[in-house]
C-alpha cells in the first residue's frame, strides 16, 4: 500500500522526532512549561510565564506559587514502554509522561527562588518554600486546526497520592494546567514534510505505528 | 525508522519538478564556434518547462517531453570576395577634338566583408532520466535532480529554419551594397551553401547540449537549522530543529512515490 494512498502527499513524524520537536520547543520557549506568580516571575520572559497570584483575603500579595513541567516525553501508539506505562496509549492516542514541580511560598518576603527546584538561588530574606515534584502520566489525542497539530490531554494519572479524593483534585488541576500549556505547543503541518510541499490537509492527523500521519493535496 | 518521512505521488512530484524548472529560471551562455567555414560568436539563453514525471526506483525521475525554450544570437563575418570574384571596369580612353585624349578611371570592385547577425528563438522537447540527490551544502540541505545522460535533441528542423534565416538576413544586408544587385541571389545562396545544414547543426548542437549537459533542477532547499516557528517576540523566540540527515529516494508499491526522510535533533 502506498504511503500517499488516494492523496497527493503524505507526511509523518515518528515519536522520536516528535520528542525532538517538543525538546526544541522546550529549549526555545521554556516559558510554555514554567509558570510563576510575580514573586517568582515579575514579568514574562522566554524562560518563564508570569501569572497572577491567587488572591485570598488576609494574604498580602496573594498566594505565590510556581508550576514547572520538566520536558515531557511522548509515546505514540502502540505502547513502547514494554508494559511499564501507567497509561499506555490506546489506538489513535499518545501517552505523555512528565514531572511537574509545584512550589508554594509560605509567607511573604524577598524571594529569589528557582521554580525548577524550589530552592533559593540568591541572598536576602527567603520565605519558607514548600515544593513537591509529581510524576504525571497522560493519555490524549492529537488535534489539528488544519494548519498545525497540537496535543489534547484526556486522561491523567498521578500515582501514590492519598487520599484518593486529593489525587482526583490534583489530577483535575493538572489536566487543566497541562492542557493550557499544551495549547502553546503547536507544530505547523508543513514542518512535517520539512516544507517540501505546501500540504493542504485532507486526512489526519492520525496516530499509528508510533507516528503522527497526515495526508493532503499539494 | 526516520524521524520525519514525507512522500509525494507522481502528481505531486510533477509539481515539485515544475517548481524546480521555474526556480532555475533562464540560464545563459556565450562563446564562439564554427558555423560551417566561418567562426561565429554567439550568446544563448535557455529555460525549461513542462514534461511528464515518472518515478523509478531507486532514485530516478524520468521527465518526458520537457520543453527546452531557447534564444540564440550569433554573428559571423563573410567576405563576399570568397564567392563573387572581384572585377575591374577597364579604363576607356577616347580622343576628343580640341581636348585631346580623355580616359575613364579604372574602377575595381573589391567586395566587402559583411557582418551577418542572426537572432533565432525556438523550443524543442526532450526526454531524459534525472537522478535524485540530497546534499548538505554549507548550512543548507539541497534536494535536486541531475540529468543522467545527454538526451537526443531533435535540432534538424531548427537548423533548417536557422539556415533560411541566414539567407534572409544576408540578403537584407547585401541589398544595400553598391553593384551587388545582379549578384544578390548568388551571394545569398553562396553564403547558405557555404554553411549548409551541417554547419548550423555543428553550431546549434553543442550550444543546446551545453544547456542540458549536467542539467539540474533543485526541487527543495532547507536550512540545516530548520525553523519550526519564527521569532515573534523577545518572549517567543524562534523554534528550530537540526536536520542531521536527509535522503531522497523513490519507492514503488501500488504507486511510485518520491520519499524524503530526515533525522532531526533539537
Amino acid at each position: 500500500m502506498s504511503l500517499t494512498q488516494i492523496h497527493d502527499v503524505f507526511a509523518s513524524v515518528h515519536e522520536d522526532g516528535l520528542n525532538d520537536l517538543i525538546e526544541a520547543f522546550y529549549k526555545s520557549r521554556t516559558r510554555n512549561f514554567i509558570y510563576g506568580t510575580p514573586d517568582f516571575a515579575p514579568s514574562t520572559t522566554a524562560t518563564i510565564t508570569s501569572i497572577p497570584a491567587i488572591s485570598f483575603p488576609g494574604i498580602p500579595g496573594g498566594i505565590q506559587f510556581a508550576v514547572a513541567f520538566r520536558k515531557p516525553v511522548v509515546d505514540l501508539h502502540p505502547d513502547s514502554s514494554g508494559g511499564s506505562a501507567v497509561l499506555p496509549p490506546q489506538a489513535g492516542q499518545f501517552s505523555l509522561s512528565a514531572n511537574v514541580i509545584l512550589v508554594v511560598l509560605c509567607g511573604g518576603g524577598k524571594r529569589d527562588i528557582d521554580p525548577t527546584h524550589g530552592k533559593p538561588t540568591g541572598t536576602g530574606t527567603v520565605p519558607k518554600v514548600e515544593h513537591t515534584e509529581l510524576e504525571i502520566h497522560v493519555r490524549g489525542s492529537i488535534t489539528s486546526d488544519g494548519s498545525s497539530i497540537g496535543f489534547q490531554a484526556e486522561e491523567i494519572e498521578i500515582v501514590d497520592i492519598c487520599p484518593e479524593s486529593l489525587e482526583s483534585v490534583i489530577e483535575c488541576m493538572m489536566r487543566m494546567i497541562l492542557n493550557a500549556a499544551l495549547q502553546n505547543i503547536r507544530i505547523p503541518i508543513p514542518s512535517l514534510s520539512l516544507d517540501a510541499f505546501s500540504l493542504t490537509l485532507t486526512q489526519g492527523p492520525t496516530i499509528e505505528q508510533d507516528q503522527v500521519k497526515v495526508w493532503g493535496v499539494i | 525508522m526516520s524521524d520525519i518521512l514525507a512522500a509525494a505521488d507522481e502528481n505531486a512530484a510533477t509539481k515539485m519538478v515544475h517548481a524546480g524548472q521555474t526556480s532555475l529560471g533562464t540560464v545563459s551562455a556565450s562563446d564562439s564556434g564554427s558555423l560551417g567555414p566561418f567562426n561565429a560568436s554567439w550568446g544563448a539563453s535557455a529555460s525549461f518547462s513542462g514534461g511528464t514525471v515518472a518515478l523509478r526506483e531507486p532514485d530516478i525521475i524520468r521527465i518526458a517531453n520537457c520543453t527546452l525554450n531557447y534564444n540564440l544570437n550569433f554573428n559571423f563575418s563573410f567576405d563576399l570576395s570568397d564567392i563573387i570574384p572581384d572585377f575591374c571596369l577597364p579604363r576607356i580612353c577616347i580622343r576628343i577634338p580640341f581636348i585631346g585624349r580623355v580616359c575613364t578611371p579604372r574602377i575595381c570592385i573589391d567586395w566587402p566583408t559583411v557582418n551577418i547577425p542572426i537572432n533565432y528563438s525556438d523550443s524543442l522537447q526532450f526526454s531524459s532520466d534525472f537522478r535524485l540527490r540530497a546534499n548538505l551544502v554549507g548550512s543548507e540541505w539541497i534536494i535536486d535532480i541531475e540529468i543522467v545522460d545527454i538526451p537526443l535533441l531533435q535540432i534538424s528542423p531548427a537548423a533548417a529554419a536557422i539556415l533560411a534565416a541566414i539567407g534572409v538576413a544576408a540578403a537584407a544586408i547585401l541589398v544595400a551594397i553598391p553593384f551587388i544587385g545582379p549578384f544578390l541571389a548568388i551571394a545569398a545562396l553562396g553564403i547558405t551553401a557555404a554553411i549548409g545544414i551541417a554547419g548550423v547543426t555543428g553550431l546549434l548542437g553543442p550550444i543546446l547540449a551545453l544547456f542540458v549537459s549536467g542539467l539540474t533542477f533543485t526541487i527543495h532547499k532547507l536550512d540545516r537549522q530548520f525553523e519550526i516557528l519564527p521569532n515573534t517576540s523577545a518572549i517567543d523566540p524562534q523554534v528550530a530543529i537540526f536536520v542531521d540527515a536527509l535522503s531522497a529516494t523513490v519507492q514503488s508499491s501500488d504507486e511510485d512515490e518520491l520519499i524524503l526522510e530526515a533525522d532531526i535533533s533539537a
